[in-house]
């Protein structure tokens, strides 16, 4: 125990078997994580790590650091436990066995006396399962078990209190249409005879597979038995985009195909199942398919972004279509878009991507809106000026011309006669005693006579009132993937400039991490400066669709190998999944950056193609 | 020709006091009283001694309506508004009637109303005439004191404040307000009017005033006290529906002044004759008004009959009528006696007219301290000969169609189908 294992692996599937073991008993584990929701975990976490090892409490405290918790380190049980009475931690991630006390017994006695306003979460950190299920205390007192050799995402993930990761890049299971028979859930719906929902595809069930806006306890579950492969979204009851918040929530559930039974997600939804019939369930499995293979040209870092924007980018990208508006009555803003989303989410987050080059505006429709409150749910109507009351009717202007009288035409009514109320005569022949120039709105109401009516709004769901001469205005779009956004969605973060991205250490190899943490002490120690290159190809995509993944992957190789031996001894180079990094030591960050052609240039020398390599240089501070 | 010249010197200087009465007859009959009441004013204007700066308390005459009735304004009928919502008094409401307009102002108007800038607009898809249109707009008025602006002048900022003023005083009904030329440089018939203006308005009304011989309230910009127009059921048929108005206001016994502070500026004609059919069109008007329609005015035998109305009348018979009437005969006269030497006296008597209108525009300027006057000072001379000899043929012959043709019932200033049943 106690030693690091360097794995630059993402996916619990990279965990050794005995991690796989505990996954029911950990999950049933879990009620203290459920009180915490997913999304509006607060950073700024206090953490407390009680961990014997050197390199693994760097490790950690420079990891949850960099995400802006406070952490404490303590090397052993007692001490954990005293740490724990004199302050309030949020969390504590524990090694099950540390000297003096075990991991376990510190959690049972804190919580034996735990009268603390603040709710502590207890992690396990273990490589020993079996020792931790087999030990004499209730092992529920930890709320979340982390197996050895660490996920450094997934720590991250469990000390912020987000849900597991549980999208599965596996094929589809795309077979011909055939009805199952007894998998037809226990609640009876409406929707139940649906023939959509007997097909083989893999579907996670709404509301079924979810509890409120997470996934449910029993779902997550079943995601860590490894059996979970999805291909759609299945909604079978009524539901409204807010209801299925838990997809943005939950990691790459948005690129998945939303088939809606009931049809009440209207627009939202990808298909409308409610109209099929038997005979065109094919549809469903060329929605599934289709959805897949534009998944597959995803990159990973736009699949597992937490960012809501990209990941509307990377569901738009999967639907194969432009985000767009329709009219939706049920909607204040009157508009619905063509994603699971809320219409101002989608609103808020796109006028972004559009800044940002990734999406550019259709326009769709100018609406009026509430100035109290800002609904488009308007009622226009034609309305007295002085009252504003709509009781109005229209009245002849009459013309006496003799006299020079012009009024309405009700101020000359006497009986059948009309009157001059000026000259008292009687107007007999029209066109040579008076005549009608024209009309007027005359107001039921307060008897108030103008031209022209005024249109007003009333708002339906404040009933506050807006005249249309102070007209709220707002300009709906439609959005549209731009070539830069599709650059992005397929090749990841190599398309964006520097200002965009700041080196997350979590998702760094494990050996980067190692290695910069010894560079940072040597750094702070001896003042020693150092560069990280992040390394990136943007030509990728091309180079793999051309050519072949493996002709990319030689050509990444042999620009690895020529830059190593361009390096000095001491300066290491390390491989990643998407990025690669050169760690160089005692060099000064603009002294990099000028050598950094030379070094590019002799890194491509005899490469067969052009990678697109571009540069970030990451300095000290960078890393504070 | 400088022999005619220095014979008609030595001739005029042959004659005693009644000879040259007797030669410029005309001068000391029909100019000469004319300005006397200019001097007058003026010299009591300045005994008055007002302070330069007047501070007008607005005293309580309630609440002010302006209305505004415009044909085709669709571009200057939101200035005008605008303008108003400026003013130190601003109007409690303003009522705006689009007679029969052909162009965008209806859509204006209910852009106005929309903006909350007016309060009642009211169009109509056929032409009333300015009479009907005012009509229309003073029967939905609420306040107390209506004002009549015209879409195209513009206001000073005390414009408002000034002229409902003097309607402090109960037993006024209307006050006219102080027009000036906004174009006096846009040639010199502009210029000439600039000039006639400020002698015959600012400085003749206020003369006029001083004397309870206000006439006419400017169609321009005149308030009017409401009940004092309901009592004479408002505007009648026009044109000259101002003057119309004004006369039937005194003979009902009201008060009519001049408010030489609240200051109105137009545009005006400024080409010959576009002048010379403005004016046709005025002198017909008043003909008919004064003459047909007011005869009873100079009936002493009338129950309405009143002094004060006989003096205006009689004043505008004898300068402005016979004046214009005899002018031909004085020259026509002046040449059978003198011949050659008879052209001469005539320009010797504008000389001396020159002199006088001189004076009169000194005094005109002394008066109207708001006017820019020194620029238009070298045009004096011009103007006098302008106005005494060309404008009184104009009037001549605006008297002469009026009377034996009745011109006025072809001027297109009023539809048609109004003029077919006006009884004057």
């Amino acid at each position: 125990l106690g030693s690091v294992v360097v794995s630059t692996a993402r996916k619990k599937s990279a965990g050794p078997a005995g991690t796989r073991r505990s996954d029911s008993k950990r999950s049933a584990t879990t009620p203290r994580q459920d009180e915490t929701p997913a999304l509006l975990q607060a950073p700024g976490q206090k953490v407390l790590v009680a961990e014997d090892n050197k390199v693994t409490q760097d490790l950690l405290k420079l990891l949850l650091k960099q995400r802006g918790h406070e952490v404490h380190i303590v090397a052993n049980g007692q001490d954990a436990l005293k740490a724990l009475e004199k302050d309030e931690f949020d969390v504590v991630l524990m090694d099950f066995h540390l000297p003096k006390m075990d991991g376990l017994k510190v959690a049972t006695a804190f919580r034996a006396g735990d009268t603390a306003s603040r709710p502590t979460r207890f992690i396990a950190i273990t490589a020993d399962m079996e020792g931790l299920l087999g030990h004499v205390d209730n092992c529920e007192n930890f709320d979340s078990v982390l197996p050895k050799p660490f996920d450094l995402e997934r720590v991250v993930e469990v000390v912020e209190g987000k849900p597991e990761e549980i999208y599965v890049p596996s094929a589809p299971a795309v077979t011909p249409v055939q009805l199952r028979s007894a998998d037809a859930p226990s609640g009876a719906l409406k929707t139940a005879d649906n023939p959509i929902q007997n097909l083989s595809h893999e579907f996670l069930r709404w509301p079924d597979d979810f509890d409120g806006d997470r996934l449910s306890a029993r779902f997550l579950q079943a995601m860590l038995d490894d059996a979970g492969r999805f291909d759609a979204i299945l909604v079978r009851q009524p539901a409204a985009a807010h209801d299925l918040a838990a997809i943005w929530a939950t990691k790459a559930l948005h690129v998945l195909p939303v088939i809606d039974l009931t049809g009440a997600l209207g627009r939202h939804a990808d298909l409308d199942g409610s109209k099929l019939s038997v005979g065109e369930t094919d549809t469903v499995a060329t929605l599934i398919n289709d959805f897949h293979n534009r998944r597959m040209r995803l990159h990973h870092d736009v699949l597992f972004s937490d960012d809501l924007g990209v990941k509307i980018l990377g569901s738009a990208y999967a639907a194969g279509k432009a985000i767009t508006p329709g009219y939706d009555p049920a909607q204040r803003g009157l508009v619905s878009y063509s994603l699971v989303l809320e219409t101002d989410l989608v609103q808020r987050e796109a006028a972004k991507l559009c800044d940002m080059g990734y999406l550019e505006r259709r326009f769709f429709d100018r609406f009026h809106q509430c100035g109290a409150c800002g609904s488009s749910r308007l009622h226009v109507r034609e309305e007295c000026s002085e009252c504003r009351s709509p009781g109005l009717h229209e009245e002849a202007y009459l013309h006496h011309f003799s006299c020079a009288y012009q009024g309405p035409d009700s101020d000359f009514r006497h009986g059948d006669d009309l009157v001059c109320p000026k000259c008292r005569k009687e107007l007999a022949h029209f066109g040579v005693d008076y005549d009608k120039p024209g009309s007027m709105m005359k107001c039921g109401a307060c008897d108030h006579g103008n031209t022209d009516p005024l249109v007003g709004f009333v708002c339906l769901d404040c009933e506050a009132h807006a005249s249309s001469d102070v007209p709220v205005t707002h300009d709906v779009y439609g959005y549209q993937l731009t070539d830069r956004g599709v650059g992005y969605l397929e090749t990841g973060r190599a398309m964006l400039g520097r200002q965009h991205h700041a080196l997350r250490l979590a998702h760094l190899p494990l050996e980067v991490i190692v290695a910069v943490n010894a560079e940072l002490k040597a750094y702070h120690e001896d003042d020693a400066p150092f560069v990280v290159l992040d390394i990136s190809y943007g030509n990728q995509r091309r180079i793999e669709h051309e050519h072949g993944v493996r002709e990319f992957e030689q050509a990444r190789d042999l620009f690895l190998e020529n830059l190593n031996n361009t390096l000095r001894k001491e300066d290491l180079v390390i491989k990643g999944i998407a990025y690669d990094y050169a760690i160089l030591k005692s060099v000064d960050p603009d002294e990099a950056r000028d050598g950094l052609e030379y070094l590019r240039g002799e890194a491509t020398n005899g490469v067969r193609h052009d990678l697109g390599v571009s540069v970030q240089v990451f300095t000290p501070e960078d890393f504070a | 020709m400088s022999e005619t010249l220095s014979d008609a010197a030595t001739y005029l200087g042959a004659q005693s006091l009644m000879g040259l009465i007797g030669l410029f007859w005309f001068t000391v009959i029909f100019e000469v009283p004319r300005y006397t009441l200019s001097f007058l004013s003026v010299v009591v204007y300045r005994l008055r001694a007002r302070p330069v700066i007047r501070r007008r308390k607005v005293e309580t005459v309630g609440k002010v309506t302006v209305v505004v009735a415009g044909y085709n304004e669709e571009d200057s009928v939101r200035k005008c508004v605008l303008s108003l919502r400026e003013q130190s008094l601003p109007p409690d409401e303003i009522i705006v009637v689009s007679d029969g307009s052909t162009d965008n102002m209806p859509r204006v108007l209910t852009e106005l109303l929309s903006e909350g800038l007016i309060d009642r607009a009211h169009a109509t898809d056929l032409r009333a005439g300015k009479s009907a249109a005012v009509n229309l707009a003073e029967r939905w008025a609420t306040g107390d004191i209506i004002v009549n602006v015209d879409c195209d002048c513009s206001y000073d900022r005390h414009a408002l404040r000034n002229i409902v003023a003097p309607l402090a005083d109960p037993e006024v009904a209307a006050v006219s307000g102080n027009i000036l030329v906004r174009n006096p440089h846009a040639g010199l018939i502009a210029t000439f009017q600039a000039i006639e203006y400020l002698i015959s308005i600012s400085l003749g009304k206020q003369a006029a005033d001083l004397i309870d011989q206000v006439v006419c309230v400017s169609g321009a910009f005149g308030a009017f006290r409401r009940t004092a127009m309901a009592s004479v059921n408002g505007l009648d048929v026009g044109g000259g529906e101002d003057l119309d108005l004004s006369l039937k206001l005194r003979k009902a016994g009201w008060k009519v002044r001049f408010e030489d502070t609240a200051i109105c500026y137009t545009d005006t004609p400024d080409t010959l004759r576009a002048l010379t059919n403005q004016r046709f069109r005025w002198e017909r008007d008043a003909v008919r008004s004064r003459y047909r329609k007011h005869l009873d005015m100079l009936n002493p035998f009338s129950e309405r009959f009143r002094f004060a109305e006989m003096v205006h009348e009689i004043d505008f018979i004898v300068f402005q009528i016979i004046g214009a009437a005899i002018l031909p005969v004085y020259i026509v006269w002046l040449v059978l006696t003198y011949g050659e030497l008879g052209l001469v006296f005539m320009l010797a008597a504008q000389l001396g007219l020159v002199v006088f209108d001189m004076t009169v525009f000194a005094l005109a300027a002394l008066a109207t301290p708001k006017a820019s006057t020194l620029s238009l000072i070298f045009y004096v001379p011009g103007y006098s000969l302008f106005n005494g000899i060309y404008m009184r043929f104009v009037r001549l012959f605006a008297y002469a169609q009026e009377w034996i043709f009745n011109a006025s019932a072809d001027d297109n200033y009023v539809p048609e189908k109004v003029r077919l049943v006006r009884k004057w």
